[in-house]
Formats: C-alpha cells, sequence, structure tokens
C-alpha cells in the first residue's frame, strides 16, 4: 500500500500538461500579434537563430480572389490549435477584397471553409480593390486543458455576456471581419456561419484597417479615401444580443482621418493622424484624453512597457523614430531623421531581447536608401534614449516581426509609389535582431511582389500574401 | 438447418461435448493480445453463417459513462462446489460486478457486487474519459495445484481481488494496486506478474504501466511512467516472451534524456523488484502525432514470424507499424521494420476516426502470417487495397500479410479491406473466420456549434446498436451479420469466441451469446 503511494507522488495529472512552451500552439490573433501592435511573438521556440537557415516553403495557397493590388489578400490571424468538429486544427484566417474570407487547415494547405459576404458595395479605383480589413481573433483561442461539462452543483464558469455568451457549454471563440457594406461579421471558426445577423458597423465602402478585439470591444479605423467618413470606431459586443438582432448597439465614433490603432496596457488607444499629431483616445467611449502634435507622419504606433509605465513608439518626420510617455504624451526620445522619402512605413516591431534590452525596428522607405533600420532603447537615468544599431537596406520594406531574437524582414518588390503596380519579387529575410546579420532569405523562390500588410509567425511558420492572391508559408518541416 | 450444422461438425469428427477446447482467459486471448482463438473448432468458414443469437442475458450491472461490460473471459471444465464441471463464462462490469455465467444454458451461476467506501477522488461526472468503478477486464490464472481456477479482478477502489471462479468466493485476501477510480486497463498474467496500465490521469493516477508479482507476499507494486499522455491501450500491455510488457503512451513529448516518451510504445520489464523501461518506439512524426491529437493507443499484437518476436501496433492516424520487439525502432528508436501508408482519417481527427483499440493476427495453415486493424471513419482516398466491399464511410478491418523480403526486410502488404462497419472495433480470428463488429456508438466529442463538448448523456442519447459481423478470414468477405439483433451499442468493450460461441456484451448490461442451432 505504501509503495503505491509513493509511486504517486509529484505525478502530472494530464497528458495535455506535459506540454511544453515549445510545443504549445500559438495564436496571432491580430494583426501585429497583440493588442500592443508589437508584432513580437514572445513564446515561440519552434524558429530559432540555430535553425532559421532550415526554412522551407511550407504553404503555398493560390485564393480564388477577385481583388488585385497591395492589399488585396491579408495575411492570416492564427489560431494555434482549434478543437474543431473536424479535429484539432491550426487554422489561419484571411480575408480578400471583396468580400471573401477563407479558413485555411495550415498544416494541410487546405481550404477548411470560404466565405463570400453577401452585400457587396461596388466601389471603383482603389476602393474597388482595397481588401476588407485583416480579420480579429479573442484570444486567447488555444487549448491548454481538457474542458470538462459543467455538472450540477460546480462552481459555475465565468460566462461572457451578450454575443460572448456561449451557445454550449464549451463553444469557440468567433472570429470576426467586416464586409464592404459596413457590417461586422461574427463568425464560427469551425464553419464560417454568422453567429449572429451582421451587425452595422462602418459606413458602407469604407475602407477599414485592422481590426482588434480589446475588453471585449471591436475596434477598427477607417480611411476617407472610400466610405467618405474617416475615423475610429468601436462596438461593445456585450450590447449585441443574439436573440435580438434587430436591436443593433450603438457605435462609438470619433472622426479623424488616422492610421491603424495601438492600445496601451490600460487599454488606452493610440493613433497618429494625417495632421501629425498623437492621439490617446479611451476605449470605452473614444473621447481624447491626451494628444501629442508635431510629429509630421502616419504609422500605426507600437506600445511597450519602460520603467513600469507605458512608452509609444510612433513615426515622426522624414523617418524618424519617437518614443511618447503615456503619461501626457510627452516626447522622451526621437531618433535622427533618416531620408527625404516617406518615412516609416506602416508601423513598428519592438521586442525584448533575453538580457532585457528593448528594441525598435522601423521599416523605412526613403531616398536615397530604404531598409529596415534597428534601434536600442537604453536606460540613461531612468530616461529612454534610442541608439541605431543596424539597417539592412532592402526596398519597399514591410512591418518587421520577431520571434526567438530572429527580425523577419519582407521587401516588398518594386512599387515606385502607392497606386503603382508592384514588380518584381517579394523576398523574405531572416536576420539576427541583434547585428542585422542575415540569417535566411527566400531568394528567388516568391515569384510576385508581396501585399503591403505585412508578415504573421506562428508555430514556426511566417505568412505573407503576395499580390496575385497567393499565401506563402516559410517555416520549419513538420513530417507529416 | 439445425441437424444441417450438426451433421458438419459431426462430420468433422467433433461432437459439441468433446469440442471443449477452447478458452479465453484473458483480454486479446493470450498475453500476446494476439485475438486469436487457436483453438476454435466449432464454427468455420461453412457453418457460421448459420449463426443465431443462442441465449442473451440480463445482467444487473449499472453502467457507468459510457462503460458497461467488458469481453467475457471462457473456462471450461471448471470443477464445481456441487460436482460435475461446467464452461463458464466470466462476465465483468463496469459497476464493479463479476457475474459466472454457465455457457450452456446462459443461466447465472454466481454473481458479486464489491463494495467500499466511495473514494474521495473521481473524474467529473459526465465525462467518458475517466468513469468510476471497474474499468479493467479481470484475468483468469491457471488451475492451480488443487485445480482451482482463480480469477484477477481489480475494482474501483484499486485493490486486486482474488476468487475462485467456481464460486466467486475470495481465495485471498485483497491488496492494493493502483489508485482509486484510476482507469486501469485489462490485466495480463505472465509469469506471477500481472500488469495493467492506465490514463487520463482520471483521479489524479499516473499514467504508467504497473506491475506486481503475485509470489511476492508484500505485493510490492511496480511501475514504468514515460511521462506521457494515457497509456489507454484498450487491451492493456501485451506480454512479450522475454517477460517485456508493451503499452502505447498518449499524447506528450519525446525527450529521451528526460525518459519522456510520448506518443509511442514502451516496453518495460520487471527485474529485482522494479518495473523498468528497457526500450521504446517513437514515430518520426509524433510532433503531428500530438499537434493532431492523433496519438498511440493501440494494444500491440506480438507474434513470431521467421525467427524473429514482432509485434504490430498503430495509432488514430491510422498507420500500422511493424517493431521487432528485440529492437522497437531500430537504433534511433524511430524507425519500424514497415509502417503503412495512411489508410484512413484523411481529414487527420482525433474523434471517430484512425485506428482505434488493438490489433490481431494469425498465422494460417501454409505458414502465411495475418495481422489485421480495425478502423474508425471513412477508407483514405488513397488506401486501395486488392480485395475491397463496397464505400467505407464509418469504418471497416484491413487485413494484411507480414512478408520476408530477400534483403531481410520486412514489409506488411495489404490483402483486403472489409465491408462498411460502423465504427469496426478490435477483430478475432478463429478457425479461418474474422469476427468484428461496429460498436454503433457515438464518438463524437466536438461539434460546429459548441466545440469540445465530450459529454456522456449526449453521446448516450445518440448512440444506436452494435453489429456483428463474421468475415473469411482470407477473403474479408462477409459471411454472417447480426443485422439489428443486437438493441444496443458497447464502448471500450470487445468480442469473445470459444467452442462455437461468440460473445458480445452491450451499454444495457445485456450479455449476448451467438452460436450454431441446436447447440449445447
Amino acid at each position: 500500500m505504501r509503495a503505491v503511494w509513493l509511486l504517486l507522488a509529484g505525478v502530472p495529472i494530464a497528458g495535455v500538461a506535459m506540454l511544453s512552451a515549445q510545443g504549445r500552439p500559438l495564436d496571432w490573433p491580430f494583426f501585429g500579434g497583440d493588442a500592443q501592435r508589437t508584432n513580437w511573438q514572445k513564446n515561440d521556440l519552434r524558429i530559432t537563430k540555430e535553425n532559421v537557415h532550415e526554412l522551407q516553403l511550407v504553404l503555398k495557397r493560390k485564393l480564388d480572389n477577385a481583388g488585385a493590388g497591395p492589399r488585396s489578400a491579408t495575411p492570416p490571424v492564427v489560431i494555434g490549435n482549434l478543437i474543431s468538429y473536424k479535429g484539432f486544427k491550426e487554422l489561419g484566417f484571411v480575408t480578400g477584397a471583396p468580400d471573401s474570407m477563407w479558413s485555411l487547415d495550415l498544416d494541410l494547405d487546405r481550404v477548411f471553409w470560404h466565405k463570400k459576404f453577401a452585400g457587396s458595395v461596388k466601389a471603383s479605383g482603389a476602393c474597388a480593390v482595397a481588401a476588407t480589413a485583416f480579420p480579429s481573433l479573442t484570444p486567447p483561442n488555444n487549448f491548454t486543458t481538457r474542458p470538462r461539462p459543467a455538472v450540477a452543483g460546480s462552481a459555475p464558469a465565468e460566462v461572457p455576456r451578450g454575443l460572448m455568451a456561449p451557445k454550449g457549454v464549451y463553444s469557440q471563440k468567433p472570429v470576426f471581419a467586416v464586409s464592404s457594406d459596413g457590417r461586422l461579421h461574427v463568425l464560427n471558426t469551425s464553419t464560417g456561419e454568422d453567429l449572429v445577423t451582421p451587425v452595422p458597423f462602418l459606413p458602407a465602402g469604407s475602407k477599414a484597417s485592422s481590426l482588434a478585439i480589446v475588453d471585449g470591444h471591436v475596434y477598427t479605423t477607417t480611411s476617407a479615401a472610400c466610405g467618405g467618413t474617416a475615423g475610429v470606431w468601436a462596438i461593445d459586443l456585450s450590447r449585441i444580443d443574439p436573440a435580438n438582432p434587430a436591436g443593433a448597439p450603438p457605435v462609438l465614433s470619433y472622426k479623424a482621418a488616422v492610421g491603424g490603432l495601438a492600445f496601451g496596457t490600460d487599454n488606452t488607444i493610440y493613433a497618429q493622424t494625417g495632421d501629425g499629431e498623437l492621439l490617446a483616445l479611451g476605449h470605452k467611449d473614444l473621447v481624447v484624453k491626451a494628444k501629442a502634435s508635431g510629429l509630421g507622419a502616419v504609422a500605426t504606433p507600437s506600445v511597450f512597457q519602460f520603467q513600469n509605465r507605458d512608452v509609444i513608439v510612433a513615426s515622426g518626420a522624414k523617418g524618424a523614430v519617437t518614443l511618447l510617455d503615456s503619461n501626457g504624451l510627452k516626447v522622451l526620445a526621437q531618433s535622427a531623421t533618416v531620408t527625404s522619402g516617406r518615412g516609416v512605413w506602416g508601423g513598428f516591431a519592438t521586442w525584448a531581447d533575453t538580457d532585457g534590452a528593448r528594441w525598435i525596428l522601423a521599416p523605412v522607405w526613403g531616398a536615397p536608401k530604404s531598409g529596415v533600420m534597428a534601434f536600442e532603447v537604453e536606460d540613461q537615468g531612468g530616461k529612454p534614449v534610442l541608439t541605431q544599431r543596424w539597417m539592412r537596406e532592402m526596398s519597399a520594406p514591410q512591418i518587421p516581426l520577431v520571434t526567438s531574437g530572429i527580425a523577419f524582414a519582407l521587401s516588398a518588390g518594386e512599387y515606385a509609389s502607392e497606386d503603382a503596380k508592384g514588380s518584381g519579387r517579394a523576398t523574405l529575410f531572416a536576420l539576427d535582431g541583434a547585428t542585422g546579420k542575415e540569417l535566411y532569405s527566400t531568394a528567388k523562390q516568391v515569384s510576385a511582389p508581396a501585399n503591403w500588410n505585412g508578415l504573421t509567425v506562428a508555430n514556426g511558420r511566417v505568412y505573407f500574401a503576395t499580390i496575385d492572391n497567393t499565401l506563402w508559408a516559410f517555416g520549419i518541416f513538420l513530417e507529416r | 438447418m439445425n441437424s444441417k450444422y450438426l451433421a458438419m461438425a459431426l462430420a468433422g469428427g467433433l461432437s459439441f461435448g468433446l469440442a471443449w477446447a477452447a478458452e479465453w482467459t484473458t483480454d486479446g486471448g493470450n498475453s500476446q493480445r494476439q485475438n486469436w482463438q487457436r483453438d476454435e473448432k466449432i464454427l468455420n468458414k461453412n457453418n457460421v453463417k448459420g449463426l443465431k443469437l443462442l441465449w442473451k442475458i440480463q445482467l444487473d450491472n449499472k453502467p457507468h459513462e459510457m462503460h458497461s461490460l467488458f469481453p467475457p473471459l471462457i473456462a471450461e471444465n471448471v470443477k464445481m462446489p456441487g460436482g460435475g464441471s461446467k464452461e463458464i463464462a466470466l462476465q465483468a462490469g463496469i459497476d464493479d460486478n463479476i457475474y459466472a455465467i454457465e455457457v450452456a444454458t446462459g443461466k447465472l451461476i454466481w454473481s458479486k457486487h464489491f463494495t467500499y467506501p466511495t473514494p474521495a477522488r473521481r473524474g467529473s461526472p459526465g465525462d467518458p474519459l475517466c468513469p468510476t468503478g471497474q474499468t479493467a477486464t479481470p484475468v483468469l490464472s491457471p488451475k492451480d495445484a488443487s485445480g482451482v481456477r482463480k480469477v484477477y479482478a481489480l475494482t474501483g477502489d484499486g485493490k486486486i481481488h482474488t476468487l475462485n471462479l467456481a464460486d466467486g468466493e475470495d481465495v485471498a485476501p485483497p491488496f492494493l494496486f493502483g489508485y482509486p477510480n484510476g482507469k486501469s486497463y485489462a490485466l495480463n498474467l505472465w509469469n506471477d506478474i500481472l500488469f495493467t496500465t492506465t490514463s487520463q490521469g482520471c483521479a489524479g493516477n499516473p499514467n504508467q504501466i504497473w506491475a506486481v508479482n503475485l509470489k511476492d507476499p508484500e505485493h510490492k507494486v511496480m511501475a514504468a511512467r514515460p511521462k506521457s499522455g494515457g497509456l489507454w491501450g484498450r487491451q492493456g500491455a501485451a506480454v512479450d516472451s522475454t517477460g517485456i510488457a508493451w503499452a502505447p503512451t498518449g499524447d506528450g513529448r519525446y525527450e529521451p534524456a528526460n525518459q519522456v516518451y510520448g506518443n509511442g510504445l514502451i516496453g518495460a520489464r520487471v527485474e529485482d523488484g522494479n518495473l523498468n523501461i528497457k526500450d521504446y518506439y517513437i514515430p518520426s512524426n509524433w510532433i503531428w502525432l500530438q499537434k493532431r491529437d492523433l496519438d498511440m493507443q493501440v494494444t500491440p499484437a506480438i507474434f513470431e514470424f521467421k525467427g524473429k518476436e514482432l509485434m504490430v501496433t498503430g495509432s488514430k492516424e491510422c498507420r500500422m507499424m511493424l517493431l521487432d520487439t528485440r529492437n522497437a525502432g531500430g537504433a534511433n528508436h524511430q524507425t519500424p521494420l514497415d509502417r503503412t501508408p495512411l489508410m484512413c482519417n484523411e481529414e487527420t481527427d482525433f474523434q471517430s476516426a484512425g485506428i482505434w483499440g488493438s490489433m490481431a493476427t494469425w498465422e494460417a495453415a501454409n505458414g502465411m502470417r495475418w495481422v489485421l486493424t480495425p478502423f474508425w471513419g471513412p477508407v483514405h482516398p488513397e488506401f486501395k487495397p486488392p480485395v475491397s466491399y463496397g464505400p467505407v464511410v464509418h469504418g471497416a478491418v484491413v487485413a494484411l500479410t507480414v512478408e520476408a523480403e530477400a534483403n531481410g526486410k520486412f514489409k506488411l502488404k495489404p490483402r483486403w479491406m472489409s465491408r462498411d462497419m460502423d465504427q469496426a472495433e478490435p477483430p478475432l480470428i478463429a478457425n479461418g473466420v474474422v469476427y468484428s463488429y461496429g460498436n454503433g456508438e457515438n464518438t463524437r466529442q466536438a461539434y460546429a456549434d459548441k466545440g469540445l463538448y465530450d459529454f456522456s448523456p449526449e453521446r448516450i442519447k445518440n448512440s444506436t446498436h452494435a453489429t456483428l459481423y463474421a468475415l473469411d478470414a482470407e477473403t474479408g468477405k462477409e459471411l454472417y451479420s447480426s443485422g439489428d439483433l443486437i438493441k444496443s451499442w458497447n464502448h471500450f468493450s470487445g468480442l469473445t469466441v470459444a467452442n462455437g460461441r461468440v460473445y458480445i456484451g452491450t451499454y444495457d448490461s445485456i450479455l449476448y451469446c451467438f452460436g450454431l442451432e441446436g447447440q449445447k
């Protein structure tokens, strides 16, 4: 008897608990990887500096998409493991213009489902080929422990309200997308079915940016170029009643020409405007809490923690990188201007290396040269100082991302202007995050220019889309 | 009809009375889990189409979650207390019940219900993975010097009970061999060593192979723990001729430096009072298996072939692997002698697809070695055995032969695939006939609207009924089907065949006995 109990000491309860960080499936739920738009995959140990040279083409999926141009299809947002009605799946959700959405089995390079949104709004010119917004998931989606159905007498689990209230005991969290008629779609990740009647959200024909789900709200921005109204938009998911689809909840908006959104750790919304401002908005009312002016450029900010406070990375004029204190939006540091060209393109990546040093990557389209610039944020007497460490030249660089100390940078090809048809080919580079040294390149494997919506990394694979509506992934080979 | 079959049997030089020669003393028929009834002499390819329901008995066993009855064990010529001898079917039920049934009549001889204080820990109610109670098929001993056949049964409180098969009386005090409500699998008795395996971490139980030496008065409990998911091979561990117990390991990682052996097959032997892992096989695609929850969970079948002792196993991925028990997986532990292509589960689903349960193997009179596997779900579109019997959507049995090639290598060669079965269960071979059944169980664990929802009441509600099939072992041709004669389904149970009778228990705690009409 005693022998039995000795044997039982220290035994893990379930096999699932055996999963180490290396094996745990990871999500990439938003554009930028998280609400702070860090473009940093913190926990994926599958790709390392030691094995990154082994990357290979692991997925090439031509999408049946009518759109064209550099925003015709997005890279995926990723559920690392969905326990679907057809099994455990790593799914990627891709939107394409006009009004298409795909769910892809990323391991098998198969379409899991395809959704064509009804009620397309006809548009012309650039608006006709603009992708619908980057979809968004509600993190975390991953399976970590095997859930058990509730039984009588057991403590009730936390039950989300309204739309987020599960239909069953362990319903899956939905994927969100916006169609060209401005409606918000809340879709079953397993089937693509609308879980509720699509909800009016944006002006029809809006050119929306990426969606984000924060604190039970969906957020996005629109530009004035298409739907005619530029602004920040929000809708409270708890106010959407699946049983009463006609009772559409109020939509919050803040009218301004802004780029993409980033969220502070307290959920404050940060956005840069076309007037060179950085705004801080309350996330539940979209009321301006603070603003900084004179930045002179637009990009999607990133947010990181420095000395226990949020610091916002924003774009300054001529490629300058600006750090601002979340408390009052005072400028803490600014790098030198580096270009007479377009400047920072799209947004940033920021990560902390294993020594705790904070890094910022900025893609710069400029003259005389374009490329990815790396800055280290140094603490000098409690004040952050930006020190440029390296720059890797490349044409049309997109927002980079970082995993395991590796900076992935995507050269989109050759673009004379935003309206120009791209030429050449996209090239994905893996660079040592500390030195910029090239560790891997896709060289000539990609046959078309890349879209302008960045990269996704999840579970050992790096994804991007090209203008011919092809989704590419380079990753570590997984034997099946 | 009746006299015809009697005449056929007699023409074979047998009478039913004289034909008593077959037993089934452990799950899978023997320690190697071959699921081969070598001694069957009554049922054959020619007469099996005449199977009838000889009797059925409603037992007072209460199902726990989806479990109910386990495959019955058969002992012939058991000397009874009042004189005479009987052929007895020893039936175990999940509700800590043991029943002894007279095979000739289907009448209950004795029954025993074990009681104990309710253990403090148990699985969640409604969870099919962790039922309470007796989850392991018992095992019968050989006759001892006094002619007593012992029953070893592991009850839900984790204790081994030793009973006299003739009357159900205790012949030794119970002793602890596990953890209450720990979900043990079929007991295996080899040279006085009793083995079991555990899975799903039920009630905090570790996932491991367990062993106890029945000759040890202290009954020291020994264990080999692969630090993996559950060891949920339906028939527990299979034991080779050197005493190594082989058991599949569920989802988990492979880290040999840390003795972590997830998603593989481990072999452990009792040495100097300890159960030591001696060898293991880990599929080279174990990361994929783990990612998709396609774990290795199939009790292997061990057999001799061309001077070697080989084994076959499989996984939910739906491949079979052929391994050498003396060197499983080769030098790197990841190279099987052969591995089949995917036979099913194109969708790579963790539920309702792939190989579940155990394997079977038999040797034909011409020396040809056959191995068989069941699978659930649709056949893989690229798997095209030379003989098949219509579309396979819900499951089937596949038969292969082991081929020795001139270069010294071994291959598994598909020979036939059976008709569609509603989730084919582990087959059993007897006298040139393969028996299998579609379990009729609802095995769905996840839904489009609810996500993961593996809930016993839901599955029970949507289950149908089992169907027994008899197939020609060399061609797979259907020889018999029970149609809708069986009214309920079963979960993690199995078949037994001995002396012209085929047994199957169902969720509603009815034991069915099929045989030839007029058989006594």
